[in-house]
């Protein structure tokens, strides 16, 4: 029978590689594949539905620009997208301008007491969005915690509603929801600054100013702009804060996306605003890897 | 519709023990009942189980889109009697997923309230002649809910929420469909259902010129509540009720709450047979013993919303109540609230 | 230092980090326009040398004088000198002209004058037209120019160079010295360089300074360090020595002998009075360079004043313009390394031939082990 195992053996030999080569492809599947189905299939099948559309309550699965120029030609929808990209972009710039310093303070800290405040600030991320937003409306409302300090400490009479169900309050809300995610960035930003650069600064002579100004600041842009374009990105995506503090005023276009698909039940309506949306993210993202990236590298 | 979140839970429970009662081949004769939570308590069950010697095996259901799949799914068969919204009745008959009811074979119904007894005059519960269903409860779920600290006297309109006094101090729901329904009451539409375009304009501008009063838009109850505990709201366009004043009473909240003179949007649930109704004479006897003045007078007690056969504090006799019906247009509906919405 | 004038003076320099004593008491005098180097293996503290002289790094006990003044706790930016860090440390986002022009900008300097100084010194670093490029589009060596064009643009007393040619690879560090020195020659400012090769720190020199584990064992020229070694580990540092280990024999006026098992070797003590005057009978080497050894038939005959060793030849191996010869003792008791000029006919000797080698007194120093 030694003839007849060699000839299963050279069998088995055959088998392998096939199995291998099985193998292999299915990998290869798995990682293209579910990227390809979570994401791309997704996004598509949204592109696909922008162009169906509803009238009377049922849909029509035929090919129509009619949403895209609903949207470009009524004009209440478009003041809004103004609007609410103005609100996102203010939200984002708001948001670094607060980010750096923090970030900036906690790179001079060290050891524990260093990840200890660093995860201070990402605990809050871990939080349910809603809970948060619930607990930041109670302390905006006009009972609340920040009206009762300010009357505390005498600066006004009576309560404001300057903080709650406007613009200023979805504002207030999404900076204090997004600062986290700004600070991060630009706080790894700032570490991967060599430490031998500022030594050369001040080595040739700057104070600490100048440093600041002229190697630290334009080393660290790249978080900068990263940190605003993911602030600005989750700002314009959030229809939530709007909807729980922006109140009869601070109807933003997340707002009306939102309301296609759950109430109007307009899901093509709704998937071309979305794209709409995303448009305006991809050029978001696609600006801030633009100015964010140094194109010089680094030596 | 409105519902209470906690039925959900009660369900899974109740699946559950029905799987096991299921088990035994009944001798007996069976009764099929799909049912809210509260509509079917285990002690009416076994009193009806008593009374008649039949089994009754009872699905409690979620939502009104469950409901729906159970039917559609088996075409009726499953069942043999189910409460059902007024509101959403319309397509089970439409569906042909009804069977009409023997009245006579309900003695009970004679004795309901006045607003009941003439079933021909219950919106939306008969077709061609015939009762496809028998109300069971009901509220009056889109009343004003008003401060009685900040508000007084009591309030008998819905046009106090246009008062300038209150500027900044009224919260409204969140919800296009039910806003144009209740708007149309306000300004005396005979049929706030079925709008027509002029109707639609002058309501968009009534609710354009609403928006300086309101402080913002609530989309639930503990969303209301919570908006209602941290700001000055002295009026709330109610949407959930009874409900909704119990929780905000529980969060210490002195209110009051109103059914005004232009009318109340309400809901209305009944129980109606299946097309697939195999004990229909069964059914029927279920619906007569609910409409029991003892056992409606509990469902009252334990449920806080109205019945048919007794008074109760949720409707004065003479209060107008507008049961919702499916409306003319809901997408058109909410692109116009959108719209009220993004007004200047 | 013979002739210059002293410019830097460290004063019983200590510094611990942590506990850890890194440092013990340097004295350190660095004369105006020479090129120093510190010298030493990695972790010998010679970093922190310059590190402390820069003002990166403040010393825990002793002082830094600079022209008399102490500069102990001037600060960084204050301090007349001048850094060529070890990877660079250019700035990344500043094109050459910028990085080299940073001192300047840093001062206020016009900007018209600013491109004229900038334009001078990339000249100087032959790096002319390289100006508007980003450091990340150099080579290492032009990198390594720009470094030292930045650092000389202000005319600083010192230039504290750390490992500058580390990062480079051998041909390229080989050029680049001969270009450092160039330049030093030509600004004639004081260099102040730290590295752990030896062949470098004798190719760049006027002095080296060698460190050991936080402490200066030699200071001196070249010359002086490679044929004069105070310490078995200087003796051992610089390149292949041979060290045969004896006890220390008689003084003597200018000559010693180490007795080693297998007879005496004799030293020249000339300019080493501690060697001259230490006591007999401790441990000592007699060095002796490889390529200060020959080699002769068995039977030859020789001068009496050399230094002789009877052996065989047990290894011979080619390398280039020289050959590497052992030699083993005929008892066996020593080993001999031997370094003759290659020829291209070969070395007349095989191996296992019995050979006497020899070496003068004078190219062979006591070194106390």
């Amino acid at each position: 029978m030694q003839g007849g195992s060699g000839l299963s053996g050279r069998r088995e030999g055959a088998d392998g590689r096939r199995w291998r080569a099985l193998q292999q492809a299915l990998i290869v599947a798995t990682v293209y594949g579910l990227p390809v189905i979570f994401v791309l299939v997704p996004l598509l099948t949204f592109l696909v539905y922008s162009f169906f559309w509803v009238e009377g309550g049922a849909m029509h699965y035929s090919l129509s620009l009619q949403n895209y120029l609903r949207f470009f030609a009524g004009e209440a929808f478009f003041r809004v997208f103004w609007q609410t990209i103005l609100l996102c972009l203010g939200v984002a710039a708001m948001a670094t301008l607060v980010a750096y310093p923090v970030a900036y303070f906690l790179t001079g800290i060290k050891g524990r007491m260093k990840s200890t405040l660093v995860m201070l600030i990402l605990v809050p991320l871990l939080m349910s969005y809603i809970i948060k937003i619930y607990a930041l409306r109670s302390i905006l409302g006009a009972n609340g915690l920040l009206n009762q300090l300010l009357m505390g400490l005498g600066l006004i009479d009576t309560p404001s509603s300057f903080f709650v169900f406007n613009l200023n309050a979805v504002m207030l809300t999404q900076l204090a929801l997004l600062i986290p995610f700004a600070v991060l960035p630009i706080l790894l930003s700032l570490e991967r600054i060599p430490r031998n650069l500022l030594e050369a600064s001040t080595d040739l002579g700057a104070g600490g100013g100048q440093t600041f100004l002229w190697v630290i600041l334009p080393m660290s842009l790249p978080g900068v702009v990263a940190a605003a374009t993911f602030v600005f990105v989750l700002a314009i995506g959030d229809f939530l804060t709007p909807q729980m503090v922006g109140g009869q005023a601070g109807f933003t276009f997340g707002r009306i996306v939102y309301s296609q698909f759950g109430i109007a039940f307009n899901w093509p309506f709704g998937a071309a605003l979305s794209v709409i949306l995303m448009g305006v993210i991809v050029i978001a993202i696609v600006v801030g890897a633009r100015y964010g990236s140094s194109r010089r590298g680094t030596a | 519709m409105i519902r209470i979140n906690n039925r959900f839970l009660s369900v899974l429970g109740a699946a559950a023990v029905s799987a096991l009662l299921a088990a035994p081949p009944a001798q007996a004769k069976e009764l099929r009942i799909m049912s809210w939570q509260g509509y079917a308590d285990d002690d009416w069950v076994k009193e009806f189980e008593e009374k008649t010697g039949a089994d009754v095996e009872v699905v409690f259901i979620a939502s009104d889109d469950e409901i729906w799949a159970k039917m559609m799914g088996s075409e009726g068969k499953d069942f043999d009697i189910f409460a059902v919204n007024s509101a959403q009745l319309q397509r089970y008959i439409d569906a042909g997923l009804t069977t009409p009811i023997d009245l006579a074979a309900i003695p009970n119904q004679q004795a309901t309230l006045p607003r009941f007894s003439n079933l021909t005059k219950v919106q939306g519960i008969t077709r061609d002649g015939k009762v496809h269903a028998i109300p069971f409860a009901f509220d009056a779920s889109g009343g004003l809910i008003y401060d009685k600290d900040k508000v007084q006297p009591t309030p008998t309109s819905m046009s106090i929420l246009w008062d300038p006094k209150y500027q900044g101090k009224v919260l409204a729901y969140d919800n296009g469909e039910y806003n144009f329904s209740f708007t149309a009451l306000v300004m005396g539409f005979p049929d706030p259902f079925n709008l027509s375009p002029e109707q639609y304009e002058q309501i968009k501008a009534k609710l354009i010129a609403l928006k300086s009063n309101v402080l913002t838009f609530y989309t639930n109850m503990d969303d209301g509540t919570q908006i209602y505990q941290n700001n000055d709201v002295a009026l709330i366009w109610a949407n959930f009720g009874r409900l909704q004043v119990k929780a905000m009473e529980a969060a210490g909240a002195n209110i009051g709450y109103i059914i005004p003179s232009e009318g109340a949007l309400a809901w209305l649930d009944t129980w109606a047979l299946t097309s697939g109704v195999k004990e229909k004479e069964l059914a029927e006897q279920w619906i007569n013993f609910l409409l029991d003045k003892k056992i409606s007078a509990q469902m009252s007690e334990r449920t806080g919303y109205g019945n048919t056969v007794t008074e109760t504090d949720v409707a004065n006799p003479d209060d107008k109540l507008i049961y919702v019906e499916p409306v003319e247009n809901p997408t058109l509906r909410s692109d116009l609230w959108n719209e009220i919405k993004a007004a200047p | 230092m013979p002739n210059e004038q002293c410019l830097l003076e460290l004063r019983a320099v200590s510094k611990t980090f942590n506990g850890v004593p890194v440092l013990a008491d340097v004295d350190l005098r660095v004369g105006d326009g020479e090129v120093i180097t510190i010298l030493g293996p990695s972790g010998s503290g010679k970093s922190t040398i310059l590190r402390i002289i820069g003002g990166f790094t403040a010393p825990s006990r002793g002082r830094v004088i600079l022209g008399g003044d102490d500069i102990t706790e001037v600060p960084i930016n204050q301090r007349p000198f001048n850094t060529v860090f070890q990877d660079y440390a250019l700035f990344p986002h500043m094109t050459v002209a910028e990085n080299v022009g940073y001192g300047l900008r840093v001062r206020g300097a016009a900007r018209a004058d600013m491109a004229q100084t900038v334009a001078r010194s990339l000249r100087m670093v032959q790096l002319d037209g390289y100006g508007q490029r980003y450091p990340a589009q150099l080579s290492g060596g032009q990198r390594q120019r720009v470094a030292l064009a930045r650092a000389i643009i202000c005319q600083p007393r010192l230039i504290l160079l750390d490992e500058p040619l580390g990062a480079l690879d051998v041909e390229l560090r080989k050029q680049m010295q001969g270009f450092l020195k160039d330049i030093q020659r030509e600004i004639k400012t004081t260099f102040l360089m730290v590295t752990h090769d030896q062949e470098e720190a004798i190719a760049m020199a006027d002095r080296i300074c060698v460190v050991s584990a936080g402490k200066v064992l030699q200071i001196g020229r070249p010359r002086d360090l490679y044929y004069r070694p105070g310490t078995e580990f200087v003796a051992r540092f610089f390149g292949e020595n041979n060290l045969l280990k004896g006890l220390l024999g008689a003084a003597g006026n200018h000559y010693r002998h180490v007795e080693a098992g297998w007879g005496p070797i004799r030293c020249a003590v000339d300019g080493q009075p501690e060697i001259a005057g230490a006591a007999s009978g401790l441990a000592a080497y007699g060095a002796v360079r490889p390529e200060e050894v020959s080699l002769h038939p068995a039977d030859a005959r020789l001068d009496a004043e050399l230094n002789r060793m009877e052996g065989r030849i047990e290894a011979v191996s080619f390398s280039g313009a020289l050959t590497s010869v052992r030699v083993v003792h005929t008892g066996g008791a020593c080993v001999l390394q031997v370094r003759l000029q290659s020829r291209a006919e070969g070395v007349p000797i095989q191996v296992g031939q019995s050979v006497v080698a020899s070496w003068r007194a004078e190219a062979c120093r006591v070194v106390l082990a």
